[in-house]
């Protein structure tokens, strides 16, 4: 093979190792569990092809390696004997990256780790020393000639190629619409030209007249028939067009196995690092999903197996006295219900201990006494994903270092999913992650706020209905509606997002949210109905945006946002939603303090969300100027300022008898201890970090310092 | 946080593309940056706002397909609004892996401001001293000569930060 077919054939081959060597782990492991012959059937298959295709590219030291392994799977004994082996290998499969990173040669390295799987093979493997048939029988399957490989990037485009396609469809059907709309206008024309041919017969000029009312049907008859045409042509196209568009987006799933697949070696390798024992099964790995879901469940999903190796097995002795098996089981189970994908994470390990979770959560602080025995059942369970949550008083070596849960539940809600840990029905546990399969055509719910247009997935809806006053009530200060038993909060889509007040409208419009548990009530200034979209990615630009999701283009041209469930469920569930009365929240005059005009932007629009008035300064002396000749009831400010800056801004503000007990709150983007504690000394009376800023935190420290009401 | 960083010195050529600006007007000035960030001209379409989102971020819009978010000029400079009426010019911008429509008060399209024209930027640069690169002489008005991957980047962080 000549250098320049070798370094382009060089990227692909090291991915589609890195793809073979995690079959062959996988495959290691289900032999381990008493996987048969068809395992080292499958095992000799991909170690063949992999070493065929190492040497076609001069990788002499790997196809030695591959060579050797292949004896030692042929020597592969069943069931427990085979574990010191299946090490073995398993060690040589986690050096075939590096080497196939490395030099063709291999060099000493490839040798030993050679020599040493051979000298385990025993020697009645050594028999063929050049090329050994596969057992198998069979070739490997050519792939190459049925698959090929596209770049994520080109097939993305496609499906939103694909995606704009059908807007441009239903667009033509819309243009169809106003075709029939004009042509039933030409034919009232034509029945006033008819009445005119009529009165020209009359007059006696018969022959004009005929050839007028023969013209007139003709034509009817003609535009008539080829509006048929055009629209049966449309219908037709469109329906090509969502074929399309579902094809590639079919096409742009990924198998969830390529996530799936490493997951029963790490969960070993977890396991013994603990000197435990586990068989981890996986369920319904060929699944596809999109892409951008796989990428999201990656992280979640070793977590999760951490967590169920570190948290929920026990160590073999006391599986024993439980009269467990000594090996633990972790099931990963994916299913599909309807367009959401499910996945399960189970294991059979000791359960959800609810004592463990009280105290750990009083010991962390996260809620009180009274209120966490109060708590109980799914509520209890709920508080693992809390920030900060660990039952461990020290952290472990695999998990338990606080980071984990609340990430695995972030990273699924961003994707539009949930997440949510209940007792398994075997006494262990299990957590269950639910999410759209496909980001890429989706069917939503369009509402208004003004004149935007966002939508919220349909599957996420409840019902939409309109609110009466006379159901709302108010529950510790958050309005909230009664259906049935249950109170569900409300809150006004606008201000939630701070785009703008609620709706004045006395029975508001609004959407019912269901987020697993968790329902909401959205009040939206209109609804404007269902309809399937193709969701493109809002861009790397906007990504991050709040409860920002994605975005579609509608058939008129506008933007739809896509918004997140989850974010909005969990907000209007935080706050106190003004729906559809006036604010009950007091209306605050702020003194806004910042030298960034887009930093008391963001600030201001998060002020005037909360329902306060903002006056803005530019430096601690125009903020300074500005106390003095105006009525405020809170000063926000940031540090870092020319002229005069936040410290001492706050440190005269306390000094004068004027301003001694107006509420200071800085608002810095430094986070360091010490920072805060410089800004409490100076006489602030609380310390916000501007990149943790939410409108939330933001309110609840005014409400505090400021009170409920004078 | 409001001394100029040095990023003239950091930036050895202080306007690529031969001296190409991409020019706009904000307020009273005339600004300029770097031609090769603009893929082109575009008419606003009806703008969606973003939820959550500071006054310098009005919106997105869709142009031939592509979702775009629109970042005002004036709004990061601390000025008014520009004007976002139906048909009002943007510069769709490509910086690295973001697409996203620069709004000001006008688009007043490309000057060429050789280096020898270039100054470096006063102390008092005014809102823009933060981004600002130098100043370039070309007719009667100068152009304020503006890095706008980091202008974009600030107003970006400070939207929302992570």
């Amino acid at each position: 093979m000549d250098q320049r077919t070798r370094e382009r054939l060089l990227p692909k081959f090291r991915e589609s190792a890195a793809e073979r060597v995690e079959q062959i782990a996988a495959g290691l492991l289900r032999w381990e569990q008493g996987g048969g012959t068809a395992v080292r059937d499958e095992l000799f298959r991909e170690l063949h092809t992999l070493k065929g295709e190492a040497r076609l590219l001069g990788f002499t030291g790997l196809s030695q390696v591959l060579h050797a392994a292949e004896d030692l799977v042929k020597a592969l004994p069943e069931g427990a004997a085979a574990r010191p082996l299946v090490d073995a290998l398993l060690r040589a499969c986690d050096a075939v990256p590096g080497l196939v990173d490395g030099p063709p040669a291999g060099g000493d390295a490839t040798a030993l780790l050679a020599e040493g799987l051979r000298a385990l093979a025993g020697p009645a493997a050594h028999l063929p020393p050049r090329e050994a048939r596969p057992p198998g029988g069979e070739p490997p399957p050519p792939r190459a000639a049925t698959t090929v490989r596209v770049g994520v990037e080109e097939l993305d485009e496609i499906a939103a190629l694909a995606g704009d396609l059908l807007v441009d469809g239903a667009r033509a059907r819309g243009r169809t619409r106003e075709l029939q709309e004009l042509l039933s206008r030409w034919s009232r024309l034509g029945d006033l030209a008819l009445a005119a041919a009529d009165e020209l017969r009359h007059r006696g000029d018969g022959q004009r007249a005929d050839r007028m009312a023969r013209d007139v049907h003709l034509l009817r008859t003609d535009a008539f028939r080829f509006l048929r045409r055009h629209a049966d042509a449309v219908g037709a196209v469109e329906g090509q067009f969502a074929l399309l568009a579902d094809r590639v987006s079919q096409a742009r799933l990924v198998p969830l196995s390529t996530l799936l697949a490493g997951l029963p070696r790490a969960a070993r390798d977890l396991a013994q690092e603990q000197g435990k024992e586990v068989a981890c099964a996986i369920e319904g790995a060929d699944l596809g999903v999109d892409r951008a879901i796989l990428l999201a469940l990656g992280d979640p999903l070793v977590h999760l197996l951490r967590n169920a190796v570190d948290h929920g097995l026990e160590p073999p002795a006391e599986r024993i006295r439980a009269g467990k098996p000594p090996a633990g089981r972790i099931a990963i189970t994916a299913r599909l219900d309807g367009e959401q994908l499910e996945l399960t994470v189970e294991d059979d390990g000791r359960g959800l201990d609810a004592e463990a979770i009280r105290a750990a959560a009083q010991r962390l602080g996260l809620a009180q006494e009274e209120r966490l025995r109060a708590l109980d059942g799914p509520a209890l369970h709920d508080l693992l994903f809390l920030p900060g949550f660990t039952t461990r008083a020290e952290p472990g070596e695999v998990s338990g270092r606080g980071v984990g849960l609340e990430v695995v539940r972030r990273r699924v809600t961003e994707v539009g999913g949930s997440a949510v840990v209940e007792p398994a029905p075997g006494g262990g546990t299990r957590f269950v992650l639910r999410m759209p399969q496909s980001l890429a055509l989706l069917e939503v719910l369009l509402v208004r706020v003004e004149e935007d247009v966002y939508a919220i997935p349909a599957a996420d809806v409840e019902g939409v209905g309109r609110i009466d006053p006379v159901d709302l009530t108010e529950v510790a200060g958050l309005r909230a509606l009664r259906q049935g038993e249950r109170l569900v909060p409300v809150a006004a889509l606008g201000p939630l997002l701070s785009l703008g007040p609620a709706p004045r409208a006395r029975r508001p419009a609004a959407a019912f949210l269901r987020h697993g548990q968790d329902r909401a009530a959205i009040v939206v200034d209109g609804l404007a109905g269902e309809r399937e979209v193709a969701v493109k990615s809002p861009g790397a630009f906007l990504a991050g945006a709040p409860y920002l999701t994605g975005a579609a283009v509608l058939p008129d041209g506008r933007a739809a946002l896509l918004l997140s469930t989850p974010g909005l469920v969990a907000a209007a569930r935080r706050q106190t939603g003004p729906v559809p009365a006036p604010p009950a929240r007091r209306r605050l005059r702020v003194l806004l303090v910042d030298d960034s005009a887009i930093a008391r932007d963001t600030q201001a629009a998060l002020l005037r969300g909360l329902g306060h008035e903002v006056e803005e300064a530019v430096d601690g002396e125009d903020a300074w100027r500005r106390l003095a000749a105006g009525a405020f009831q809170a000063l926000l400010t940031d540090v870092q300022m020319p002229v005069l800056d936040g410290i001492d801004l706050a440190r005269r503000v306390r000094g004068s008898a004027r301003h001694a007990r107006l509420p200071v709150v800085i608002l810095s983007s430094l986070s360091a201890p010490e920072e805060r504690r410089r800004g409490l000394d100076a006489g602030a009376d609380a310390y916000l970090v501007k990149g943790e800023l939410s409108a939330e935190a933001l309110g609840a420290t005014l409400e505090r310092l400021c009170g409920g009401g004078r | 946080m409001p001394e100029p960083r040095e990023a003239q010195s950091a930036a050895p050529d202080p306007a690529p593309g031969e001296g190409w600006l991409f020019c706009v007007r904000a307020g009273a000035g005339r600004y300029g940056f770097d031609a090769a960030l603009v893929s082109e001209v575009v008419r606003l379409g009806p703008l969606t706002r973003l939820p959550g989102a500071p006054a310098a971020l009005p919106g997105v819009f869709t142009h031939r397909g592509e979702v775009l978010a629109v970042l005002d000029l004036c709004r990061v400079l601390g000025l008014p609004a520009a004007p976002m009426g139906l048909g009002a010019r943007a510069a769709v911008l490509r910086i690295g892996a973001w697409r996203l429509a620069l709004l000001a008060d006008a688009v007043l399209g490309l000057v060429q401001v050789p280096a020898a024209a270039q100054e470096p930027a006063p102390a008092q640069g005014g809102p823009a001293a933060r981004w600002l690169r130098g100043v370039g002489r070309a007719g009667a008005e100068p152009v304020a000569i503006l890095d706008l991957p980091a202008l974009v980047q600030d107003a970006r962080q400070r939207s929302f930060a992570p």
